[in-house]
């Protein structure tokens, strides 16, 4: 279950999977060396998609295609 | 009852179910009153420990953030007390609210360019990108001031990244400065600032949302002070900090002050940085002078091993008084120099000789600490003959 308000560094430690298709979206900069323990603890998938302007729904096709479940917040 | 009440790990698995329930839906007014039955008696400061152990166990902070409501609620207006004036973020002269406030005149000055690209008015366009450059000082400050305390807590990559945006962004300023300066189409020129304010804009987002909440939590008050006091030598974007930032002198960060200026990982703190204790002996090696450091007492403390010392120094000479160490016809000459150093008569003495090819320049600085005072005499002695001999321009380098 990928909830895409917790932090990409929750996420990954309990989704190592996860990381490829984070790569795979486009977010390069997650396996830079130190990223994931820094920057990682304060982005979230929700962050992510605004900074690296990658859409949202996107994002959400593409976990699902991966296999994981995807946690809407509540409105 | 007490006696569990009292109990710290009690009160934060209390802490944990509240944050749990706010989670879940309930509301402030709900667990207020047992918020405030937990937290009775306890200082505002355990309250902001309970917290930060939350976080470290690894709660999100957005989790935990969800008890300020409830500590506005049960405090009502002294909230103050627990979270300093609602977040250094919103404490003018705080290094992050600097930076802030600089992001909303940025966020203004684009919108105004904006307004320039619609209208096609180039000759404003033009004003306004030159405002806009001064971004720069904006980037320079993060860059100078707080990467350095981000990589002193091995938050390396980050910054690292940041830093090469940040100079794509001065890049991309400076082609559209470039481009109003040529008969390059509005279209084109339309097209590159947009890129260019988009991106801004995107960094923007990535400091507030990423980077300040980050070292927010790591930097500690001595380290924003150095900070704040920095900001000025560089300079500031479309904005300046009305007031200095006079935070409450924190006990903790006094207490610990003597362990502060040296980093767990063993490097040595400086006025700019920080350096390994083998890296300061190399460096100070590798300068293309000499230098012995005799202290406020007279004995010799030091001197740096380059590879061709002018005047060999026997490591003998550790820890003896600097006038044994000199011939008796020149003993008096540098009693009397060290003499004017320490009594603050001079700063420096400089004299120069030739010893065979060589010209050797010799130069006794006083050193002073912060306070100005005498802390003992650096001797620098450098071959300057080559450097005598150079002219014209070299800018192209050896093969």
């Amino acid at each position: 279950m990928i909830d895409l308000s917790r932090t990409i560094f929750e996420l990954v430690s309990e989704f190592p999977e996860l990381k490829e298709t984070m790569v795979a979206l486009g977010f390069k900069d997650i396996t830079k060396p130190g990223m994931l323990q820094t920057a990682g603890k304060f982005m979230t998938l929700k962050k992510g998609s605004v900074m690296k302007n990658i859409d949202m729904e996107t994002i959400k096709k593409k976990l699902l295609d991966d296999g994981f479940c995807v946690k809407e917040e509540e409105e | 009852m007490s006696e569990i009440i009292n109990n710290r790990e009690y009160r934060q698995k209390i802490l944990k179910e509240l944050i749990k329930e706010l989670h879940e839906g309930k509301g402030v007014d709900e667990v207020k009153e047992r918020f405030a039955e937990l937290i009775e008696g306890i200082a505002p400061t355990e309250i902001t420990e309970m917290e930060q152990a939350l976080i470290a166990e690894g709660m999100p902070v957005s989790e935990v953030q969800r008890l300020c409501d409830v500590h506005a609620e049960v405090f009502k207006g002294s909230i103050e007390e627990i979270h300093s004036p609602s977040g250094p973020e919103k404490t003018p002269g705080h290094p992050v609210h600097t930076f802030m406030s600089e992001n909303r005149e940025i966020e203004k000055l684009i919108s105004v360019i904006e307004e320039h690209i619609q209208g096609k008015n180039r000759e404003s366009l033009k004003g306004d990108i030159e405002k806009l450059a001064t971004i720069d000082k904006h980037y320079a400050r993060k860059e100078n001031l707080i990467f350095p305390y981000m990589e002193k807590y091995d938050i390396t990559a980050p910054p690292k990244v940041m830093w090469g945006v940040d100079d794509e962004i001065r890049d991309a300023v400076k082609t559209v400065k470039a481009m109003l300066e040529t008969e390059a189409s509005f279209a084109e020129i339309e097209k590159h600032t947009n890129e260019t304010t988009h991106r801004i804009e995107e960094m923007i987002f990535k400091e507030e949302s990423i980077m300040f909440p980050m070292i927010l939590e790591v930097f500690t008050q001595d380290e924003w002070m150095a900070i704040e006091k920095s900001g000025d030598e560089i300079g500031y974007t479309l904005f300046a900090p009305s007031q200095k930032w006079a935070p409450v002198p924190d006990n903790l960060t006094t207490i610990t002050k003597p362990e502060l200026e040296k980093h767990p990982s063993g490097k040595v703190k400086f006025d700019a940085g920080f350096m390994m204790p083998e890296e300061i002996n190399a460096v100070l090696n590798t300068l293309p002078l000499d230098i012995t450091f005799v202290d406020e007492s007279g004995h010799v403390q030091y001197f740096s091993q380059g590879e061709e010392r002018i005047f060999p120094r026997p490591i003998t000479i550790i820890g003896r008084e600097v006038k044994n160490c000199h011939p008796p016809a020149s003993v008096h000459v540098v009693e009397k120099v060290v003499e004017n150093l320490k009594s603050g008569k001079n700063d420096s003495e400089d004299f120069w000789i030739k010893m065979g090819d060589k010209f050797v320049y010799i130069r006794y600085f006083a050193v002073r600490g912060k306070k100005g005072e005498y802390l003992g005499t650096l001797e620098v002695t450098q071959n300057i003959s080559p450097i005598q001999e150079l002219s014209g321009e070299k800018r192209l380098m050896d093969d």
